[in-house]
């Protein structure tokens, strides 16, 4: 049996100093208040041993959250006793990498999987075989206790071993073969749906044979007819042809008739035509006549030596309208040789015209020519020539100065001598100039003044004098000159008069000429129209006649093809009447032959509907028959399957009776030890079978044998939370003592926690001495009850600040 | 699954397997096609749990219902 012997862990959970701890007795307990680190060394056992631990089985946990916060490697050393040989297991666990294994045994030591293989091998058990029946905590007491009564069971189970047929049970899940039964089942009557429409517009057998009777009989009644209107139609194809051939021959005889018809109504409508050849003979001489007017010679003789045959007559009748269009072509050449003198004339009319009024204008200014010279002879005999003018109004200015300078002269003396006798003082006085004496002063200034006015008068007088004389002279003088300039201008009048005179004469000349030549050309196109009109009408004629002789010869021809037709019309020997009773017989068959198609097709896709519907009809039983094989197999499956979930139920209630017995005997021994109070003498685990559809089911229930009345009852109804939790470790314990395996330690933690001191105590010692179980390791937060605890070793553990603190007690 | 894991299957007791089998053939030996699929999902449950089981099943369902046969 293997025992502990020592444990020492450092980084792991919740030590993160190294604590190492000596478990080489029979009872050891780990007391200490909650978070002091007592489940944590539980768990260090528990990694030590398998490497994990079930928390992380369960993914509770990583397994890096078993290394200290504080730390990054968490290393557990545990030393087992097996049957006297010592057997150090090292885990050593860091962060990011696999854990490392250390074993190290009596023949050596091992790493990793070799030792992990070795550890397997020795302690020949699973962890969950190792949670269930070495190491249980308080969860299970408390499932045990206050679970329900499935949820007991459930735990019994598992710390039986057992669980896996309820988990295999359970995994047997029936949903998807509900699912594909459902599915089967709706298409099942989804074809079953179509199955009726189907059959519901499917024809009857009988129907479909009649049908194909009729539709053979219609097929050789169409071959038949078939044979027949290809008959037809070949001979509706000869005649066809023929009939085409008949209908040109006709239709070319309907136009040639009306054509002849239409000439001859032609020639009926023209009468008699003259076909003398005068006719071309005044032509030729008009011709002849307009082109001798037009000095054509070439042409004339063309036109005159031309010899007029029957054969020739339309060539001649082109010639002449050849020699026709020459001569309009020269007519108009003509024509605007006419236009051209026209203007011509005109012109030389505006000419003419202006040169009249210049005439006009020149001739009156040769008349005052005249008039200007007789006056400026005249002026010149008077007064003489320009030259005699200038010196006389030369003579005249000289005079008119020197009068002027004598009237100063005058007037000067006189001034001096009043002034003279001005200055004397004597009131007589004689004049120093004249000698007149004894003359008063006012006198001589009144003489003087008489003399002055007197003598001005006269000179003056004499000074206008001349000058009137001289500005007539200077008039006339201005005059003749005037005369002279306009006598010269006239003179040149008079040249150009002469000069425009001879022009005007010239003009006047042309210009009749031109009116001549006019009047000629006017004359010319005259003769040539009316000789032109005369030749046309002649042609228009000629052609005409011309045109009878040609439908004559055409009626002619047309009346050879006529009876070509005819002739052909007679050989070809077409019947009408027989040719449309031929179509009309062919079209009927064509007719009847499109009914009985149809009739076919129609027949054709009924029978083709009920062909398609059967198929349709075959397929959809297939499919159902499929359908319904599947959902029977289905069915059948899900049956088995049920049967073989009944099974597992069946087994796991057989397992449990099969356990019941001895974990019975195993639990009433433990008890009586533990409970030592007298109302309940001992308990038992039954099982409570229903047969409740689909699944037969069991559940465990715990009773108590009451010694008052000497009866059972139900644990989790009549007993106190302290009774019933002895009942479920005496359970726990019998369980535990069930099984044979190599393990020599049970591992409780918190086993009795609604107990008193003095009960707790008797369960620990109990447990420690009297089970025979070997080692006990418990971990509890009260330590009252280890006070008479003997061979035992008790660790008190402590938080302390940021670490754990162990002692022995 | 690290090297120093334990598989699944070792959460079963071997004793336990055997055992479920005998039991199985002697409840099933009437019905031999039920015993042999009884087999096969403890075969499969004991090798890939639950899951196995659910796909075990999903594969015997489309057999049954494939148009081999």
């Amino acid at each position: 049996m293997i025992k502990i012997n020592s444990i020492e862990v450092e980084g792991f959970r919740a030590f993160r100093d190294k604590i190492s701890l000596d478990l080489d007795k029979c009872l050891i307990v780990f007391a200490g208040d909650i978070g002091s680190g007592k489940t944590s060394l539980l768990m260090a056992i528990e990694f030590a041993l398998f490497g994990t631990t079930r928390e992380i089985k369960r993914k509770i946990l990583k397994k890096e959250d078993l290394i200290n916060d504080f730390c990054d490697t968490a290393y557990v050393v545990l030393l087992l006793d097996n049957e006297g040989k010592k057997v150090r297991i090292e885990r050593l666990l860091t962060r990011g990498k696999r854990t490392k294994t250390r074993v190290v045994y009596e023949k050596g030591e091992l790493f990793d999987e070799l030792a992990n293989e070795y550890l397997s091998n020795l302690l020949d058990i699973s962890l969950d075989e190792f949670s269930k029946q070495i190491a249980v905590t308080h969860f299970d007491l408390q499932d045990l206790i206050y679970g329900s009564p499935a949820s007991r069971s459930v735990t019994i189970d598992r710390l039986l071993g057992i669980d896996v047929v309820e988990r295999i049970f359970r995994s047997i899940q029936l949903g998807n073969i509900e699912k594909y039964e459902r599915e089967f089942y709706d298409k099942i009557r989804n074809i079953k749906y179509r199955l009726s429409i189907v059959n519901k517009e499917l024809i009857s057998e009988e129907e479909a044979k009649s049908l194909v009777i009729e539709l053979d009989k219609l097929r050789e009644e169409k071959e038949r007819l078939k044979k027949m209107l290809e008959e037809l139609g070949k001979e509706y194809e000869d005649l066809k042809d023929k009939e085409k051939r008949y209908r040109e021959l006709k239709d070319s005889e309907t136009r040639l008739l009306s054509i002849i018809d239409h000439y001859k109504q032609m020639l009926k409508n023209m009468g008699q035509m003259d076909v003398s050849y005068v006719i071309y003979e005044r032509i030729r001489h008009g011709l002849i006549k307009a082109l001798e007017e037009l000095f054509l010679e070439k042409d004339k003789d063309e036109i005159a030596n031309y010899v007029l045959d029957k054969g020739k007559i339309g060539i001649f009748l082109k010639l002449c309208k050849k020699k026709i269009d020459i001569i309009d072509n020269e007519r108009e050449k003509l024509v605007k040789e006419i236009n051209e003198l026209a203007a011509e004339k005109e012109y030389k009319f505006r000419r003419i015209r202006d040169l009249e009024r210049e005439l006009g204008r020149l001739s009156l200014l040769s008349e005052e020519f005249e008039s200007y010279n007789e006056r400026l002879n005249e002026l010149i005999d008077k007064y003489g020539d320009e030259d005699d003018l200038r010196r006389k109004i030369n003579e005249l200015n000289i005079e008119i100065e020197k009068e002027k300078a004598r009237m100063a002269e005058v007037k000067c003396i006189l001034m001096l001598q009043k002034r003279i006798l001005e200055q004397q003082n004597n009131a007589e006085v004689s004049c120093p100039v004249c000698g007149c004496s004894n003359v008063l002063k006012d006198d001589i200034r009144k003489l003087y003044e008489s003399y002055i006015g007197k003598y001005s008068v006269s000179f003056e007088e004499n000074i206008e004098e001349l000058q009137r004389e001289r500005d007539k002279l200077e008039e006339v003088l201005r005059e003749i000159k005037l005369l002279k300039e306009k006598v010269v201008m006239g003179s040149e009048a008079k040249v150009r008069f002469e000069k425009l005179e001879q022009s005007y004469s010239d003009l006047s000349n042309e210009l009749r000429e031109l009116e001549e030549n006019i009047e000629m050309l006017e004359g010319k196109i005259e003769k040539i129209t009316i000789l032109l009109r005369n030749i046309n009408k002649l042609v228009t004629r000629a052609e005409s006649i011309q045109k009878v002789e040609d439908i004559r010869d055409k009626v002619s021809e047309y009346e050879k093809k006529l009876d070509r037709i005819r002739g052909e019309l007679l050989s070809l020997g077409f019947d009408g009447k027989y040719y449309r009773n031929i179509y009309e017989k062919y079209m009927e068959t064509k007719s009847n032959i499109d009914t009985i198609r149809m009739k076919i097709e129609m027949l054709e896709e009924k029978l083709s509907e009920y062909r398609e519907s059967m198929f349709l009809k075959k397929e959809l039983e297939k499919e159902l028959n499929s359908l319904v094989l599947k959902h029977t197999k289905i069915i059948d499956f899900k049956r088995r399957l049920t049967n073989i979930r009944n099974i597992f139920r069946f087994l796991q209630i057989e397992l449990r009776k099969k356990m019941l017995e001895r974990i019975n005997r195993s639990m009433n021994e433990i008890f009586r030890k533990i409970y030592i109070f007298d109302d309940y003498d001992a308990i038992e685990l039954r099982l409570k079978t229903t047969e409740s559809a689909p699944y037969r089911r069991s559940l465990y229930e715990i009773y108590a044998h009451r010694k008052r009345d000497d009866n059972w009852v139900l644990v989790s109804n009549r007993m106190s939370d302290g009774q019933k939790i002895i009942v479920a470790l005496c359970l726990v314990v019998a369980l535990s003592k069930l099984y044979n395996h190599n393990i020599g330690f049970l591992i409780l933690d918190e086993p009795v926690p609604n107990v008193d001191n003095n009960t707790r105590s008797i369960v620990y010692n109990v447990l420690s001495k009297e089970l025979n179980i070997g080692q006990i390791i418990m971990a509890t937060q009260h330590i009252e009850g280890f006070k008479d605890i003997g061979e035992g070793r008790v660790f008190i553990f402590r938080k302390k600040e940021d670490s754990i603190a162990v002692e022995e007690d | 699954m690290e090297n120093d894991d334990f598989s699944e299957s070792m959460l079963i007791s071997k004793h336990l397997i055997n055992r479920l089998k005998d039991m199985l053939q002697n409840a099933l030996k009437e019905d031999e096609k039920s015993l042999e699929i009884a087999l096969v999902i403890l075969e499969t449950y004991v090798r890939d749990g639950s899951t196995g089981v659910k796909n075990l099943i999903n594969k015997l369902i489309e057999e049954e219902i494939s148009d081999k046969d």
